[in-house]
């Protein structure tokens, strides 16, 4: 647990490639772990925000796979959305914001998934 | 309620198109600043507990202002009416029931809202912590990003009223809550194990004791619990030793052993610093339990009586109580390497003779006491 809030406040406070480095460190050392799976979302954010959407979309398909039921599972789709659109992969970018939409119709990312999807028609 | 923490996000934000934004200087924002409050529906330490989660860095690069409300009733968030207000999120987090979290998120244009519903351990758990505090710094961060993120008013009223509205004003005819997909993390590991292991048989013989080795490989599974730093595991085994023979003078056994063994394990992990020295072993490990030893025996006959009359091959059961005590580390995303020493201990002794003209010799009798060493390669199944 120590290592996944040293990487969230080190994110906190916007020392990123400290947060990057911690988050690797945790999924290295405890592979299994819940707080493992945790940090797949938060650190496929920071990768992206950083401009590596391919690791960034790994990060947020071992959420998705490890985690399909998990409280980030919103967040995940979201950033995997955003990451296949930095790939230029427009068709699976496409399925993705299907699913957000279709899934969590309620959540804060849909109303975006749904302008996307416009924009991919 | 006033907003009184106003700041500005230090650091890049993740944009509609995808890019990430540069980072900027606050000074050099071209954003407004943003405000946060949080209203946190519970007890004191409830409030406290939240709090922590967000330490010196504040939640999505603002440092929120903090209250405690004892009720809560979720259609407020509709009615409070405040002047409009830009790159501002209120946020009411309701913990006042065991085992659910409800997040409840109000833009400040007072037209944009959210509800999240999470559940989580009936005590609350560090992991469920640590879920929240990512949720809600998501969630902030979508309100005061995009304007459009969430539902709008008539959206929210409905999804309110739909939740909460049977619940508040008619209590003895509770309809089900829709909740979201989301559920806790898996209250359980499970992992398979293949094995290599060898094991010292300190054999007593008239002739002089000897020290055999048998080895060979098994299988287990293990059922652990979630957690991270202390999991305890149910394991079982199987292994199957290579045929070992053993040849004296008047007569000699060949001897195959499945061993099975179940029990309880201890995986203690050494401690997330251990990254921070450069040591890789992630765990130690103590295993107790106990099982079988089927033995298939096959008499033969001795190196100076081959003529010798030899009773049929047959299997021999031991009960064996089982220790061990080992070190893994991590080689893979999913996957531990392990050594663990043991020690097989059998309750009963057993000895191997020869009954010729009615008189009885022994042939060789191993010890009770046998320590081995194994290595094991184990990988997370669910």
């Amino acid at each position: 647990m120590l290592l996944l809030q040293r990487a969230n406040d080190a994110r906190r406070r916007g020392d990123i490639s400290q947060a990057i480095t911690l988050y690797r460190q945790l999924q290295q050392m405890f592979p299994t772990s819940s707080e493992a799976v945790l940090s797949a979302a938060p650190l496929g954010g920071l990768l992206l925000e950083r401009g590596d959407a391919r690791p960034a979309l790994d990060q947020f398909d071992r959420y998705l796979h490890e985690a399909p039921a998990g409280v980030l599972v919103p967040e995940a789709l979201y950033g995997r959305g955003r990451a296949l659109r930095a790939l230029g992969n427009a068709a699976e970018e496409r399925r993705t914001w299907r699913r957000l939409v279709d899934a969590f119709p309620d959540s804060p990312y849909a109303p975006l998934a749904q302008r996307r999807l416009a924009d991919l028609q | 309620m006033a907003l009184l923490a106003i700041a500005a996000r230090a650091h890049g934000e993740p944009t509609d198109d995808g890019a990430p934004a540069e980072a900027t200087d606050v000074g050099a924002s071209p954003r407004a600043p943003a405000a946060v409050e949080i209203a946190v529906v519970g007890s004191a330490s409830d409030l406290q507990r939240v709090q922590t989660l967000f330490g010196a860095g504040g939640l999505a690069g603002v440092t929120p202002t903090w209250v405690r409300i004892a009720r809560f009733d979720p259609l407020e968030v509709l009615r409070e009416h405040r002047p409009p207000e830009r790159r501002a999120v209120r946020c009411w987090i309701d913990l006042s029931r065991p085992g659910r979290t409800r997040l409840f998120f109000a833009a400040g244009s007072g037209e944009r809202f959210l509800v999240r519903d999470l559940a989580t351990s009936p005590r609350s758990n560090e992991m469920d912590q640590q879920a929240l505090a990512e949720v809600l710094e998501q969630s902030v961060t979508a309100l005061l990003d995009d304007e459009e993120a969430g539902l709008d008013r008539a959206q929210a009223k409905a999804l309110l009223e739909r939740r909460w509205r049977p619940e508040t004003s008619a209590p003895a005819a509770r309809v089900a809550v829709k909740t979201s997909p989301a559920t806790p993390p898996r209250s359980f590991h499970l992992n398979a194990a293949a094995f290599y292991a060898g094991q010292a048989l300190a054999l007593e013989r008239p002739s002089g004791n000897a020290l055999a080795l048998v080895h060979g490989p098994g299988l287990s599974l293990a059922v652990s619990t979630e957690q991270v730093q202390q999991r305890w595991a149910i394991w079982a085994a199987t292994q199957l030793q290579f045929p070992h023979r053993e040849l004296g003078n008047d007569v000699g056994l060949d001897f195959q052993t499945i061993a099975t063994r179940a029990g309880l394990e201890l995986q203690q992990s050494i401690g997330d610093r251990a990254g921070d020295s450069g040591l890789r072993i992630s765990q130690l490990i103590l295993r107790v339990g106990a099982g079988l030893d089927l033995v298939h025996l096959t008499p033969l006959p001795g190196a100076g009586d081959p003529a010798v009359m030899l009773t049929r091959a047959r299997w021999s059961k031991s009960l064996v109580f089982t220790a061990a005590v080992g070190a893994g580390l991590s080689v893979g995303p999913r996957a531990r390497l392990a050594v663990t020493v043991f020690a097989d201990v059998l309750p009963t002794a057993v000895h191997y003779d020869l009954a010729a003209e009615g008189q009885v010799t022994r042939v060789f009798s191993p010890a009770r006491v046998r320590p081995g060493l194994a290595l094991e390669l184990a990988a997370a199944v669910l």
